[in-house]
């Protein structure tokens, strides 16, 4: 096989252009008028108004945060917070126009819903295109629909979970910024004891040049019900900066289990910095499976309250940065609550001067007794320019704990490529097979679908390196 | 009567007055980063009402000059002054220290210290042992030490900070500073064990050339607070740091331990080893920090932290960092925090012992593997019973 470089890889199917066609979109940067303007478009309530407006003030207020990486070259005043394409929310792809919809068929959306998923969620730019979900499950109450038509139709609700106990606009500057110009994303209720038997997702591109998306998604899954939720993301390379800073807020009650599965893919010129978080009832469980591979700059630390006796999260990441990437990522466990489990795998892969950097805080509160957890973070570095940090913030404030935590860095070991040489496997071959070893047990995790969508950017990516 | 006076311009003019110009150049330059400089609010051990403390001078005999002739031995002041040989050391320009307010009041005003100057080939058969006492008339001390190990020496040194009891505001902080020469040998024990009211500061670096080895050991047995930095730098090919703390928090005492060990050298191996235990209200924070440069290849670091918790109050940080950037290195770190095995603990109580006997047979076997490798043994037994002092009768 002949040594292939990453820039001759075909990424056309990520990096589709469409004409950007636009019924309205914002001027660029951020002002008082152009958030009323957003809202007056949505013909939002007072209270989102009002609420987009404090979000706003709580922005103005907050610096831009200094830590960890370099957001100098992002220039707020220069991004269009808010793009609809002229499309009207879509029911049938049928009615999604060719342009638009051909690029998620690029993309594998309608295939996978029609093979895998029990609902989709397709937005592109700051509105959703389309929305499905199947029958069965609204006659079960399962609500899944466009943000926009929850805060329309389901006022109430939405009213007392929106940005309120979860992610508050003034947590950060970011989440700040998401609340003032927040457009389209995902709203989903499970009612009580409601297994959702097959995924539902939702997909999120970006299409104009230095444009911003902010999707919210709420979703929530109460006493004793299921769900299995995957988020995907992607949007083609420009030469502007585009940013994504959009807000995920999951509500797990009691005796309930959510898996959020995300996949992220941002071009390289995106800035990603999200914010996720869920609160978990008694008894409840929570698994993240995360895998970031695209964008120039993430920051993404998924953050799990623990919230009632007995509640559990897990989770499992996966982060691969190359050339021109810093990819801060992690994750944020609260144990709020006695007799909590928190287990975390981390994996980073770096190459061609990638920075892959696990950022964790793991806290136990005075009250919760009887907690167990565990971090084991392990980095694979695949040339000499790459780097791989690890800062694993450890805070413990009672003794009735089981704490372990674990950190490994090194390349690809020697011996074991020889081991596998010794028996006739070929050299690039064995390391491909260690490398894909290393990421097993988040692949594993992965509905089938994103499995082989794993393996394969993995095999994209690393084709470079491994030929 | 002890001459109590502010830590002021005045004051640092007047203790240099005998000094050579080297010295007042010195003493006037970290003066100045001093003024600048305010007192850090430090986000978990909180300084918020934290008062620089008055000068007065430090007179208690911390050192013997004994006949040795096969090494040099000196009071700081006088090496800095008529000692060229020892610029070297004064002159590292690496970052290190628990904050530059603290390491500037040092170098500004320091009251004691130690200048260690060991020669080539020369093997120091006997330990040198530092006594720094805190008591009524000595209640400020301000150490500046110096340790100089020229290329095939080997040296072992014990500095002890102690303090006399029910006596209060004690104050210490401090500077070492170390240079190995290529395949030297430097064995450090810090043991601190001050009375429950007192302040220490201490900051620690050391220069590590090739095939020469640092030994830290630092021992954290007292004070209300407590912040010690310990900064290697690995620097030549095959350079070798080790670090061993050993700590035990009780009361309301806080800790604030930092570690860092620098790999710039090939070949260069790292291993620090922390061991404690918590009771009662006491805070201790970890940090670790392992970095591995570009060019550090085949370099090896590990870095680990086992805490017990022993009381419901008890709070435990660790930050354990790993930067790595080179691939061609081992590295790893874990930390663990737990109470103690309740197995074990019904297992020895069941042959009898009480629940405070047992409990310090397991903490005691927990730190064994550090107390060890002391390489003193009445530095053994202090460590011994303040353990069972702390944990029996504390």
């Amino acid at each position: 096989m002949s040594k292939k470089y990453i820039e001759d890889i075909d990424f056309s199917r990520y990096d589709v252009k469409n004409e950007v066609r636009f019924s309205y979109k914002t001027e660029k940067g951020l002002t008082r008028e152009i958030v009323e303007a957003i809202s007056n478009q949505k013909n939002e309530p007072d209270w989102m108004r009002d609420f987009r407006l404090k979000s706003l003030d709580i922005y103005n207020s907050k610096p831009i945060p200094t830590w960890g990486v370099d957001l100098s070259e992002l220039n707020l005043d220069e991004i269009i917070t808010y793009l609809r394409s002229d499309t009207k929310m879509n029911h049938t792809w049928d009615d999604v126009p060719d342009d638009i919809k051909n690029t998620f068929e690029l993309l594998g959306i309608p295939k996978a819903e029609r093979e895998a998923l029990a609902g989709v969620g397709a937005q592109y730019d700051s509105e959703v295109v389309y929305h499905s979900m199947q029958d069965e499950l609204a006659k079960q109450g399962v609500i899944f629909t466009d943000m926009e038509a929850a805060v329309r139709d389901h006022g109430e609700m939405v009213k007392e979970y929106f940005m309120t106990k979860c992610v508050p606009p003034n947590d950060h500057k970011f989440a700040a910024l998401h609340g003032a110009v927040w457009s389209g994303g995902s709203f989903v209720y499970v009612p009580p004891g409601v297994k959702v038997e097959i995924p539902l997702q939702a997909y999120f591109r970006m299409n104009a040049p230095g444009s911003g998306q902010f999707e919210h998604t709420l979703i929530i899954v109460d006493k004793g019900a299921e769900l299995h939720f995957i988020e995907g993301c992607s949007a083609p390379q420009y030469s502007v900066h585009n940013l994504h800073a959009g807000c995920v807020e999951l509500f797990v009650k009691e005796g309930a289990r959510l898996r959020y599965s995300t996949i992220e893919n941002w071009s390289r010129n995106t800035y990603n910095l999200n914010t996720k978080r869920v609160i978990v009832e008694k008894d409840g469980i929570m698994e993240w499976v995360s895998g970031s591979f695209g964008s120039k700059v993430s920051m993404l630390y998924p953050c799990t309250v623990l919230k009632g006796e007995g509640a559990k999260v897990d989770h499992t990441q996966i982060t691969f940065s190359a050339r021109g990437q810093n990819l801060d990522t992690g994750s944020k466990i609260i144990h709020a609550a006695p007799n909590t489990t928190s287990r975390v795998i981390s994996k980073s892969i770096s190459k061609d001067g990638g920075i892959a950097f696990y950022r964790g805080l793991l806290r136990v509160a005075p009250n919760a007794h009887g907690c167990k957890a565990n971090v084991e973070c392990e980095s694979l570095m695949l040339d000499n320019e790459s780097r791989a940090d690890t800062v694993p913030i450890i805070e413990l404030m009672n003794d009735d704990i089981d704490i372990g935590h674990e950190a490994k860095v090194g390349r690809i070991s020697e011996e074991q490529i020889y081991y596998l040489m010794s028996r006739g496997i070929g050299e690039q071959e064995a390391k491909a097979m260690i490398v894909r070893g290393f990421v097993e047990p988040i692949a594993n995790s992965l509905p089938l679908e994103y499995a082989v969508e794993l393996n394969r950017l993995i095999k994209l990516e690393l084709e470079g390196a491994i030929g | 009567m002890i001459k109590v006076q502010p830590m002021d311009e005045n004051t640092c003019t007047e203790i240099s007055r005998e000094d050579s110009s080297y010295v007042q150049v010195e003493r006037n330059k970290a003066l100045k980063l001093f003024l600048n400089e305010s007192v850090p609010k430090w986000k978990r051990v909180k300084l918020n009402d934290f008062k620089v403390p008055s000068y007065s001078r430090y007179e208690y005999p911390y050192f013997k000059i004994g006949a040795e002739t096969e090494f040099c031995l000196e009071e700081i002041s006088i090496a800095l002054n008529d000692n060229s040989r020892v610029k070297e050391v004064v002159n590292i320009n690496k970052s290190f220290g628990v904050g530059k307010k603290f390491t500037s009041m040092v170098e500004a005003f320091y009251n004691a210290g130690i200048m260690l100057h060991v020669p080539k080939n020369t093997q120091v058969s006997n330990v040198i042992k530092i006594d720094y006492r805190l008591d009524r008339d000595n209640p400020l001390l301000l150490d500046y030490n110096i340790i100089l190990a020229e290329q095939s020496s080997k040296v072992t040194i014990v500095i002890d900070y102690n303090s006399e009891n029910g006596v209060d505001s004690l104050f210490h902080n401090g500077i070492t500073k170390i240079i190995a020469k290529a395949d030297s040998e430097v064995n450090i024990v810090k043991l601190q064990r001050m009375q429950d009211t007192s302040y220490h500061f201490d900051s620690n670096i050391a220069i590590v050339e090739g095939d020469a080895r640092v030994n830290w050991y630092t021992i954290e047995m007292g004070s209300f607070l407590s912040a010690t930095d310990f900064s290697t730098y690995l620097d030549e090919r095959g350079s070798e740091g080790t670090l061993k703390s050993l700590f035990l928090g009780d009361g309301e005492r806080k800790l604030d331990m930092s570690y860092q060990m620098t790999h710039l050298g090939a070949n260069s191996n790292s291993d620090i080893q922390s061991h404690g235990a918590l009771k009662d209200k006491a805070y201790s924070i970890f940090r670790g920090n392992l970095d591995l440069k570009k060019g550090a290849k085949k370099s090896v670091g590990a870095e680990s932290q086992t805490v017990l918790l022993l009381d419901k109050e008890v709070r435990c940080d660790a930050l354990p960092v790993l930067l790595c950037e080179e691939d061609d290195v081992k590295a790893n770190h874990a930390a663990s925090a737990g109470q103690l095995e309740k197995s074990k603990l019904y297992y020895l109580m069941s042959r009898g012992l009480s629940m405070l006997e047992a409990k310090k047979l397991i903490i005691e076997g927990s730190f064994r593997p550090i107390i060890d490798q002391i390489p003193m043994v009445d530095i053994r037994e202090i460590v011994e019973e303040e353990v069972t002092r702390r944990i029996i009768h504390g």
